[in-house]
C-alpha cells in the first residue's frame, strides 16, 4: 500500500543504507589520497603543512571527512529504517551478530579516524577509550592495546582504521546487502554533496592551544556521561546492554521487540539532547555557558570552519622546510613575518611561535584566515590563560596575578561600600569583577575602577602616563626606540596590507617607573609623590610661563615638592617591590598594606638582619637572577623580614650590604638608622614613614552627587553612558601628615594617616536612601605611606606641638600657663563641619574627656585596625610638647627623656615645669 | 556427537591457541618495552609545574611528583585554575596533593617516586 503521509526519506534519492554506502565509498578512496601526504610518524605536523601548503590535499582531506560524518549519520537512519521495517526478521542469525558488532566497527572507524589528527583532542580521546576499554573485565588490558598500542604511536591506530576495520565493514556491507556497488547516481549526487561541503567547510583540526577539549560531535554525548559517572565502567554496560537489546530483537516476541525498539530510540533521543548541552553550552573548565555569551567560540569555529577551499593559491616557491615547527606544531605565520625581531629570547618565537601568544589560526597561508581569531595584544588577564597562562608557560603567575589587589581593588571597594552604607565591614574581601548597580558600586565605576589589571589594553604602543590596566604588558611590555620607531612607521601606513612592524615589542623584567606611573599617579599619588611633584587644581592657563609645574598627559598639573630621597639616589620602584608583591603571592588580600611586604628595616639595618644564599634561593628568585647574570653560588641576599623572600638585588658583603639597582646597576650603600631612630625606647612604636615623611597630599570638602542628565564612563565595562556621579573637590594641601595608628594583636605601629574619607554622599540624586537618610556625611581618614621620604625625620615639634599631626587640623595650638598651671588650646584655621561639628580638616576633635572618643575609637578610619591617638596618647604626646616648650629638642633633658620611662622621668622634674593639665 | 557440535569444537580447539598466543605475545611486547623516566633541573618553581605526563608539585621546599592522568579516564591534566588542577575531558578537580575535590575522578593522583642526581631530579613513569 502506497504510503501518502510525509516521509523523510522522499527527500533522498535512495535509501539510507544506499546512501551510507557510497559515503562508504568515496570515504574509502579519499582516504587513498589522503594517505599520500600524510605521515604517521609526524602526523599533526603532516597535516599541519598539508593545511598551509596543500589545497588539494586539503581538499581531499575534507571529502575524507564529510563522506565519513555522512557515512556515520546515514548508517544510523539505515538502522532505524530498518528497525522500523521490522528488517531484522529477513537477515540470518549469525549476520544479524555481525551486524550488532558492526555498531561498534562503525564507531570505532570513525574514533580512529579523529585519533589519527594526533591533534590535542585527539590524543586525549585516545586515552579515553584506552582506559574505557581496559575497564573491560579479563581481556580489556589486551584489546585496549591490541587496537591502540602503546605510548604516543599511533601506528596501530592507522593499520586499524585505513585496514582492519575498514576490510570488516566492506565485508558487512556485502554480507547483507549483496552489493557494495550501488545506483551510479547514488554515488554520483553523494560525491557531488560531499564536494560541495568539502568546498565550503574546511574538516577541523584544534591548534593544541585552545582550552576547551571537545570528542568527536557523535561522543559529546559520551563525555557528558562520562563526566556524571565516577564510575565510567558503567558506560559500557550501557553500550553492551543497547547492544544485546538489539542483537535480542529478532530472537523475542514482537510486543518485547517493539518495547525494545522504542528503548533504543528513546536513549537515541536522550543521547542527542546531550549531545546539543555538551556541544553548545560546555565551555572551559567543564562550566556551563551560551554559544552567544562572546567567550570563546573557537572549538565551536573549528567544528565548522566555513571557508572556501583555497585552490588560487601559489605556494610553488615555499618549501614545507620554511614553515617552522614549535612545539610539534606548523605555524604558518613566519611565512609573511620572517624578518620580525625585537624579541626577548624567552618570547622569540623560535622558542614559542607566534600563536602561543597571539593566538590565530596556525594553519593558514592567507592573511584573512591566519588572522582569523587573533590576539593583537596578548596579556591582558581576558586572555592570559590561552596565552602568558598556559601550562608549558606562566600558569601559575597568571593565577596570582588574578588574585592580586591591583586586579580586585578589594579595599578600594570595600570602603566605597562602607561610606555608602552598603556594607558594614571594612575588612571583607571584594573584587572589582563583583560590580552591580548599586549606588557604590555604580560610583566606582564611574570615577574608580579603572585601574584594574584586568582593564584590557586595547591599542599597540607603549606603556605611558595615560595607560590603565593591561594585565601583564602593564609591567613587562617595553618598545625601545626601535621598536617605537617601527611602530609610529606601521601605524603611518596601516592601510598598506604589505607594511608591516618589523621590530617587534619586547616583554622583559625591565619594569620602570613608567610603568607604575599611570595608575599610581593617581589615588595615593604615590608615583607623583615619589617623584617631588603634589598635584594642585590649576590649568594650563594658570601655569603658562611659569617653572616649577609639570603638566601630565592627562592635563592635570602638579607642582614642584621635594622628592623622595630613593628617587633622588636613582631607586626605581621594583627595588624595593618584588614580584611577590606586584604579581601577588596568590593569596587574596583586603587591603593594600596586607600585600606590601617591604619594611624600611630590611635594608636600614643596626645589626644585618637572616640572609639567604644563592643556592637556598626560590625558584622565581632564582630565575630572576639569573636572567639578570647576577648567578654567583657565593652570593648572599638580605632576607625580607616579613616575607620571608630574598631581596634579591641586595649583595651582603660582611656585615654590612649594598644594593643594586635593577634597571639600573647602580650600587646603593644600605645606611643604618640614625641615632634618634633607636635612642631609646620612646618611639619603638613609631614607624619610619611616621617621621621621614616630608609631605603627603590632602584634600577636603568632597561632595559626590549623582547626575542622571550628565554622560558619564563607565571605566569597568569601558563605554560611555548617560548618568554618572560627580565628585566636587575641596581644597588640596601638601603638608606633613597626620599620624594614626595601627593596633591589632601584634602590637602597635604609629603611621602616616590621609584624610582618606571626608566626604558628603547625595544619595537621594541616585534615588536611594539608607534608613531614611538622603545624605550621608564621613570622617575616615586612611593610612598611607605617601613614598615622600626625607633623610632627616621630622623634628620633635613637629610631631608634639602640631595640631595636624595629632589629628586636629590646621590651626594654632598654644600652651598658656596661668597661676602656674598648663592648659593646651586650640583654634582651628578652618570652620567647623556643619555635620559632626569639626573644623573641615580635622581627624578627631581637641578635647580629653569624651569616653566615647575612646570606646569608638576604630570608627574613624577605613581600616578596622587603624585608630586616631587615643585621650592617654594625646596627653602623652601634648606632656612632651609642653617640654619642648622650654627645652631644646637637642638638649640633655629632652634626649634623656627618650631612653627611660617617661612616668617615672617625670616624677623628677624642676619645681618650675608647669607640666599640662588636661580637661 | 553431531558434525554441527564436531565442527564447534574443532573450531574453538583450533583458534584457542592463537588467542593464547596473541595474549602471550602482547604481553612479551610490553615487557621488553622498558621502563620511561624523566629528568628535569632541580630547580623548579613553587607551585605547580607540568611536564606532559608528569606533574610536579612544590611547597614549602617539599617536591611531590603526580602522573598527570586523571584517574577517572586517564587524560591528561594540564590546566590550574583557582588553585585546582583541572582535567579538561570530563571537569574532574584535584588540589595541589593530587587529591580529588570534584568529580568524576574519585582516586587520588598517582604518586611517583623521585630520586636526586647531579643537581636533576629523577621521576619514575611507570605505567598509569
Amino acid at each position: 500500500m502506497a504510503d501518502n503521509k510525509f516521509s523523510i526519506k522522499s527527500f533522498f534519492y535512495d535509501t539510507y543504507g544506499a546512501i551510507a554506502s557510497a559515503a562508504f565509498m568515496i570515504c574509502a578512496v579519499s582516504g587513498i589520497f589522503l594517505a599520500i601526504p600524510y605521515d604517521i610518524t609526524a602526523p599533526y605536523e603532516s597535516l599541519g603543512s598539508l593545511l598551509i601548503l596543500n589545497p588539494f590535499a586539503v581538499f581531499f582531506r575534507n571529502t575524507h571527512y564529510w563522506s565519513a560524518q555522512l557515512f556515520l549519520i546515514f548508517t544510523l537512519l539505515h538502522i532505524w529504517d530498518q528497525l522500523k521495517q521490522s528488517g531484522e526478521k529477513n537477515v540470518r542469525s549469525g549476520v544479524w551478530f555481525r551486524l550488532v558488532i558492526s555498531v561498534l566497527v562503525v564507531f570505532f572507524v570513525m574514533i580512529t579516524g579523529f585519533i589519527l589528527k594526533a591533534d590535542a583532542d585527539a590524543m586525549q580521546a585516545r586515552l579515553i577509550m584506552e582506559n574505557l576499554v581496559r575497564k573491560v573485565p579479563l581481556v580489556g588490558d589486551l584489546i585496549a592495546f591490541s587496537l591502540l598500542g602503546t605510548g604516543k604511536s599511533l601506528q596501530l591506530v592507522y593499520v586499524h582504521h585505513i585496514a582492519t576495520a575498514t576490510i570488516f565493514l566492506v565485508f558487512i556491507i556485502i554480507e547483507h546487502s549483496r552489493t557494495i556497488w550501488g545506483k551510479r547516481t547514488t554515488f554520483l549526487y553523494t560525491l557531488l554533496f560531499v564536494s560541495v561541503l568539502s568546498f565550503f567547510f574546511q574538516a577541523p583540526l584544534h591548534d593544541s592551544i585552545g582550552r576547551v577539549m571537545k570528542g568527536p560531535w557523535y561522543f559529546v554525548g559520551l563525555q557528558e556521561i562520562l563526566h556524571w559517572l565516577s564510575s565510567p565502567g558503567l558506560s559500557l554496560i550501557i553500550i553492551f546492554g543497547l547492544l544485546l537489546i538489539l542483537y535480542l530483537i529478532p530472537k523475542i516476541s514482537e510486543r518485547k521487540s517493539q518495547i525494545s525498539k522504542k528503548i533504543i530510540l528513546y536513549t537515541f533521543y536522550l543521547y542527542i539532547g546531550l549531545t546539543i548541552a555538551g556541544y553548545f553550552f560546555r565551555g572551559e573548565n567543564w562550566e556551563w555557558r551560551t554559544p552567544w555569551d562572546g567567550k570563546g567560540t573557537d572549538y565551536l569555529e573549528n567544528a565548522f570552519n566555513p571557508e572556501p577551499v583555497l585552490f588560487g593559491q601559489n605556494f610553488a616557491e615555499i618549501s614545507g622546510k620554511e614553515i617552522p615547527t614549535i612545539n610539534g606544531r606548523k605555524e604558518s605565520c613566519m611565512l609573511c613575518h620572517k624578518n620580525v625581531s625585537g624579541f626577548s629570547p624567552a618570547h622569540d618565537p623560535k622558542a614559542i611561535g607566534c600563536v602561543s601568544c597571539h593566538g590565530g589560526d596556525p594553519f593558514s597561508s592567507d592573511k584573512g584566515r591566519a588572522h582569523r581569531r587573533m590576539i593583537v595584544i596578548p596579556g591582558n588577564l581576558a586572555d592570559a590563560g590561552r596565552s602568558c597562562g598556559t601550562a608549558q608557560c606562566h600558569p601559575v603567575i597568571t593565577e596570582r596575578v588574578d588574585r592580586t589587589l591591583m586586579n580586585s581593588l578589594s579595599g578600594m571597594i570595600t570602603v566605597d561600600r562602607f561610606v555608602f552604607g552598603e556594607s558594614d565591614s571594612l575588612s571583607i574581601l571584594s573584587g572589582v569583577h563583583h560590580l552591580g548597580n548599586t549606588a557604590a558600586d555604580e560610583h566606582l565605576k564611574n570615577l574608580c575602577v579603572i585601574c584594574h589589571l584586568g582593564n584590557p589594553k586595547t591599542e599597540t604602543g607603549r606603556i605611558t602616563e595615560l595607560s590603565r590596566g593591561g594585565g601583564c604588558n602593564a609591567c613587562h611590555l617595553n618598545y625601545n626606540e626601535k621598536a617605537m620607531l617601527s611602530h609610529s612607521l606601521y601605524q603611518k601606513n596601516k592601510g598598506n596590507s604589505t607594511v608591516n612592524q618589523i621590530v617587534h615589542p619586547s616583554l622583559t623584567l625591565q619594569v620602570t617607573n613608567e610603568h607604575c606611573f599611570g595608575c599610581h599617579s593617581r589615588s595615593g599619588r604615590i608615583s607623583t609623590n615619589y617623584e617631588g611633584w603634589h598635584e594642585t587644581q590649576l590649568t594650563a592657563e594658570n601655569i603658562a610661563g611659569k617653572s616649577g609645574f609639570r603638566m601630565l598627559d592627562d592635563k592635570r598639573i602638579f607642582e614642584r615638592a621635594s622628592e623622595d630621597v630613593h628617587h633622588k639616589a636613582g631607586l626605581d620602584c621594583i627595588d624595593c617591590h618584588n614580584s611577590y608583591e606586584v604579581m601577588g603571592d596568590g593569596k587574596l588580600y583586603a587591603h593594600e598594606e596586607q600585600q606590601v611586604k617591604i619594611g624600611c628595616e630590611d635594608c636600614h639595618f643596626e645589626k644585618l638582619p637572616a640572609t639567604i644564599s644563592y643556592d637556598r634561593l626560590d625558584y622565581e628568585s632564582k630565575k630572576i637572577v639569573n636572567l639578570k647574570g647576577w648567578n654567583n653560588n657565593s652570593r648572599k641576599f638580605i632576607k625580607g623580614k616579613e616575607s620571608g623572600i630574598a631581596l634579591i638585588n641586595t649583595i651582603v658583603r660582611g656585615d654590612s650590604a649594598v644594593l643594586v639597582g635593577k634597571n639600573s646597576g647602580k650600587i646603593h650603600k644600605l645606611n643604618p638608622p640614625g641615632e634618634s631612630c633607636i635612642l631609646g625606647d620612646a618611639h619603638s612604636d613609631v614607624s619610619c614613614s611616621a617621621c621621614h615623611t616630608a609631605w603627603t597630599p590632602r584634600c577636603i570638602g568632597c561632595h559626590n552627587v549623582y547626575e542622571p542628565d550628565t554622560e558619564g564612563y563607565d571605566m569597568f565595562a569601558n563605554r560611555f553612558k548617560k548618568g554618572t556621579w560627580v565628585e566636587y573637590t575641596g581644597e588640596y594641601f601638601a603638608m606633613q601628615p597626620t599620624l594614626g595608628v595601627f593596633d591589632n594583636n601584634t602590637g602597635k605601629s604609629v603611621k602616616p594617616a590621609v584624610p582618606g574619607m571626608i566626604l558628603t554622599i547625595d544619595k537621594k540624586s541616585y534615588g536611594k536612601e539608607i534608613d531614611g537618610k538622603s545624605f550621608l556625611f564621613h570622617r575616615l581618614f586612611a593610612p598611607a605611606e605617601p613614598h615622600t621620604t626625607m633623610k632627616e625625620g621630622r623634628n620633635c615639634k613637629s610631631c608634639h606641638n602640631n595640631p595636624v599631626a595629632i589629628g586636629y587640623g590646621e590651626g594654632e595650638l598654644i600652651y598658656e600657663i596661668n597661676n602656674g598651671k598648663g592648659h593646651w588650646k586650640f583654634s582651628s584655621k578652618y570652620k567647623d563641619n556643619e555635620y559632626d561639628g569639626l573644623p573641615e580638616d580635622a581627624w578627631i576633635s581637641f578635647g580629653f574627656s569624651n569616653k566615647e572618643y575612646d570606646d569608638n575609637i576604630f570608627s574613624h578610619s577605613t581600616r578596622d585596625n587603624f585608630r586616631p591617638f587615643t585621650v592617654e596618647e594625646q596627653k602623652k604626646i601634648l606632656t612632651v610638647g609642653a617640654c619642648l616648650i622650654c627645652h631644646k629638642e637637642n638638649s640633655k633633658v629632652m634626649k634623656e627623656s627618650l631612653k627611660v620611662d617617661f612616668r617615672e622621668y617625670l616624677k623628677r622634674v624642676k619645681s618650675g615645669c608647669i607640666l599640662p593639665e588636661f580637661k | 556427537m553431531s558434525r554441527k557440535d564436531f565442527l564447534r569444537f574443532v573450531w574453538i580447539a583450533v583458534v584457542a591457541p592463537f588467542v593464547f598466543i596473541w595474549g602471550m605475545s602482547v604481553k612479551r611486547f610490553r615487557e621488553s618495552d622498558g621502563k620511561s623516566e624523566l629528568r628535569i633541573s632541580s630547580m623548579i618553581p613553587d607551585g605547580i609545574s607540568f611536564y606532559d605526563e608528569v606533574i610536579i608539585s612544590k611547597r614549602d621546599g617539599e617536591v611531590k611528583a603526580f602522573s598527570a592522568h586523571c584517574t577517572h579516564l586517564g587524560c591528561i591534566i594540564n590546566e590550574i585554575r583557582d588553585g585546582e588542577m583541572v582535567c579538561p575531558c570530563h571537569g574532574s578537580r584535584f588540589d595541589t596533593d593530587g587529591k580529588p575535590i570534584n568529580g568524576p575522578a574519585v582516586e587520588r593522583l598517582r604518586q611517583l617516586n623521585i630520586n636526586k642526581e647531579n643537581g636533576e631530579i629523577v621521576i619514575a613513569i611507570n605505567g598509569r
